[in-house]
């Protein structure tokens, strides 16, 4: 690789570094942050960011958003089952639940201001803070649930401004190992409760059944259903569930009894017994926070590219803001007395589907969920859900938060460090899970750490992709003999290691490989170089930037192809092709010449 | 560059592996211009074992091409897919040649 170097060689290196590269200026990053003003409507999309949809559609709308978020709600509806409490306090939590969705989709819908993504952004609960909930209960009781929830919520609040300066510390790879971890974590809970372990109730055929025809309901209606069934195929499939589950008698109709005591109205009372907090649990929070704020990372960027069809990098303005809103919904969800939130999945892929992204959606959405709030028994039935059905809705849920999660992982170049990270991450998780008998060796104050698969598999990933990160370089330098006859495979062996050291996009890498390839060739026969060319790349998550410095001519990059004619009969008219192939390949592109060295710049966005 | 041929009756199917780059492209020209002018002037150029094609690659085809269509043939390409598939769009040149999905399709074209 190269050879040794040269006074000639380090003074291309320099001008090559001193080069400035045609990244996007602070004031195009500034007006990247107002994504309404610089935004591109999509062409498929009917109602989108700021148009203002007729009343009664905005409605129709807001309540399909508002069933996807419903259906989430078993996840405190299951950690109120597990602190047996009486039926109209648990009621009482479901409705702050609804009230604490209806905060947050306001809170992300609003226009300007520190707070809000600026997109229709419903939020819900999902199975993150599930297994953090369930250790603080048994700890301390849905006092500390909802004082560590409060902490969690102030935790993201603060991470949210500096979000940018710790995005190195947080790869989406490892965002992609949380996601796969919750999965984990959700399909475990699923198991158990489907098959029965550790269940109260007689478990028989009976308690299988409703197991098996909420699964096959839901995945059935998933997979060949069309339309409003296959979009609500959750909902539906729990509603088969409890069907199943009265005419078993796994739900006895004597259950239901309870319903008829609550009230159609009701204002929600704040009498949930206060907050606790506990210093061994701040470490499971804590990852909650980090997990939540890496998915977020991921659906705001989602939206961003839904609603924008010009979309060509992520906004940290508006990630940062809608981080938080997220957080200052938990810090409510916790005054409240409910579970931790997060920005909603599905009902980013509900917008597209339905081509409405209409911000005042938002506002209608929080709207219906706040009012729910206020109707008890509207969510009462949800309190009565059998263990078999919420296993059912766990698993099928699970294997999307999975599979998301792998997508994550695999979407990035890894190499070996970069593996082991992510290995021993899943290890770590894996070995929670399935040996948690372990954790009972270690200290008590660890065993909050140890015993859980998300925070044990996630601390593994964050403490290894730190130590790791030690020598590793974000700026690579080569300089080659363009002579050479294996001068380009070199340099291609060169940059595969840098991209996979990086954890860039193979997509990315592979422009990146043509622009260095057409290049060097290009220089070599056109450009009579004298002496060696320098290249030079840099790379952080949004941005991948190439120069390369040589001693010849300037490469031409015209704005259109020359003619078949003009290539195939005149040298100006080839050479003239390479460089419009190199212009329509990357993202920007320039060249100068200072001191009679020429350097080329490629920008890449990542 | 590997350069297999196949000669199926009237056409002559070949397909070059590896890069079309400028140390290739030259070599790979030259073979489509001769086999042309040696009478088989229907040619299905596969590309699928194509893993990098640049400027000078594409010269060379569109010099085959037009070599091809003064002996009263045709070229057809096949396997335009990935990457080369990408270099393709950005060249332009996707208009530029018969492309074809299979290479039963590519005959077919060709003895139209």
């Amino acid at each position: 690789m190269g050879t040794p170097d040269s006074p000639e060689r380090l003074r291309l290196a320099r001008l090559v570094r001193q080069s400035p590269g045609p990244r996007p200026s602070w004031l195009q990053l500034w007006r990247s942050a107002r994504p309404s003003a610089q935004t591109k409507k999509p062409g498929e999309f009917v109602h989108s960011l700021d148009d203002v949809p007729p009343p009664l559609l905005t409605a129709f709308i807001g309540f399909q958003h508002v069933s996807l978020v419903r259906i989430q709600l078993i996840f405190p509806a299951l950690v109120i089952q597990l602190a047996e409490l009486p039926t109209e306090a648990s009621v009482n939590i479901l409705s702050f639940s609804l009230m604490a969705l209806g905060v947050a989709a306001i809170l992300q819908s609003l226009p300007r201001g520190p707070v809000g993504s600026r997109y229709l952004c419903p939020s819900c609960h999902d199975g993150i803070f599930l297994e953090p909930a369930i250790a603080a209960l048994k700890l301390g009781g849905l006092p500390l649930v909802f004082g560590m929830t409060l902490v969690a919520g102030v935790i993201q609040s603060a991470l949210s401004p500096i979000l940018h300066r710790i995005r190195p510390l947080l790869p989406p790879e490892i965002g992609g190992l949380v996601v796969f971890l919750v999965g984990t974590s959700l399909a475990a809970i699923g198991c158990r409760y489907v098959i029965g372990v550790g269940v109260k109730e007689p478990v028989g055929r009976d308690y299988w059944l409703v197991g098996a025809v909420t699964l096959v309901t839901t995945v059935g209606l998933n997979v060949w259903g069309k339309g409003q069934a296959k979009l609500l195929c959750a909902m539906i499939g729990i509603t088969a569930g409890y069907g199943a589950a009265i005419v078993t008698g796994v739900l006895p109709k004597e259950a239901w009894y309870v319903l008829a005591e609550l009230h159609l109205f009701a204002i929600p009372h704040f009498d949930h017994g206060g907050w606790a907090f506990s210093s061994a649990m701040i470490m499971p929070f804590t990852v909650a926070a980090l997990a939540v704020t890496l998915k977020g990372i991921g659906d705001i960027t989602a939206l961003q590219r839904i609603n924008d069809a010009g979309w060509v990098r992520a906004d940290m303005g508006s990630i940062s803001r809608g981080t938080l809103a997220n957080g200052l919904a938990n810090i409510f969800a916790g005054l409240v007395g409910t579970l931790g939130l997060t920005p909603s999945t599905a009902n980013i892929g509900l917008q597209a589907a339905t081509g409405m992204s209409s911000r005042v959606i938002g506002y209608a959405v929080g709207a219906i969920l706040i009012v729910l709030a206020f109707l008890p028994s509207v969510t009462g039935s949800l309190i009565l859900m059998p263990r078999p059905v919420m296993g059912a809705a766990l698993l099928f849920s699970a294997c999307f938060v999975l599979i998301s999660g792998l997508q994550t992982i695999t979407s990035r170049m890894l190499d070996a460090r970069r593996t082991i990270v992510i290995g021993l991450g899943i290890a770590g998780g894996i070995a929670a899970e399935i040996i948690p008998s372990f954790s009972s060796d270690i200290p008590h104050a660890l065993q909050p750490i140890v015993g859980s698969s998300i925070v044990l598999g996630t601390l593994t990933a964050l403490l290894l992709n730190g130590v790791f990160r030690i020598g590793q370089r974000q700026r690579v330098a080569f300089v080659l003999d363009p002579a050479a006859v294996d001068a380009v495979a070199e340099v291609n062996e060169f940059f595969d290691a840098a991209g996979r050291g990086w954890g860039a996009r193979p997509d990315v890498m592979v422009r990146v490989a043509f622009a260095i390839n057409q290049a060097v060739e290009a220089i070599r026969e056109h450009c009579e170089p004298q002496g060696p060319v320098a290249i030079e790349a840099r790379f952080d998550e949004f941005n991948l930037d190439v120069r390369i410095g040589y001693r010849g001519a300037p490469l031409e990059f015209p704005d259109e192809r020359p003619s078949v004619e003009e290539i195939i009969e005149t040298e100006a008219g080839y050479r003239r092709l390479a460089g419009f192939m190199l212009r329509q390949n990357a993202d920007r592109i320039r060249t100068s010449v200072r001191d009679g060295a020429t350097v080329l710049e490629f920008h890449f966005d990542h | 560059m590997k350069l297999l041929e196949e000669v199926t009756e009237d056409i002559t199917i070949v397909e070059p592996h590896g890069r079309l780059d400028s140390t290739t492209a030259s070599e790979f020209g030259d073979r489509l211009v001769s086999l042309v002018q040696a009478g088989r002037s229907s040619l299905v150029v596969d590309l699928k074992n194509i893993a990098y094609i640049n400027s000078a690659g594409f010269r060379a085809l569109l010099i085959a091409n037009r070599v091809a269509a003064g002996q009263q043939g045709k070229l057809a390409l096949r396997g335009v897919i990935g990457e080369v598939k990408r270099l393709f769009d950005i060249g332009g040149f996707t208009d530029e040649f018969v492309i074809c999905p299979t290479q039963a399709d590519g005959i077919g074209k060709l003895r139209q």
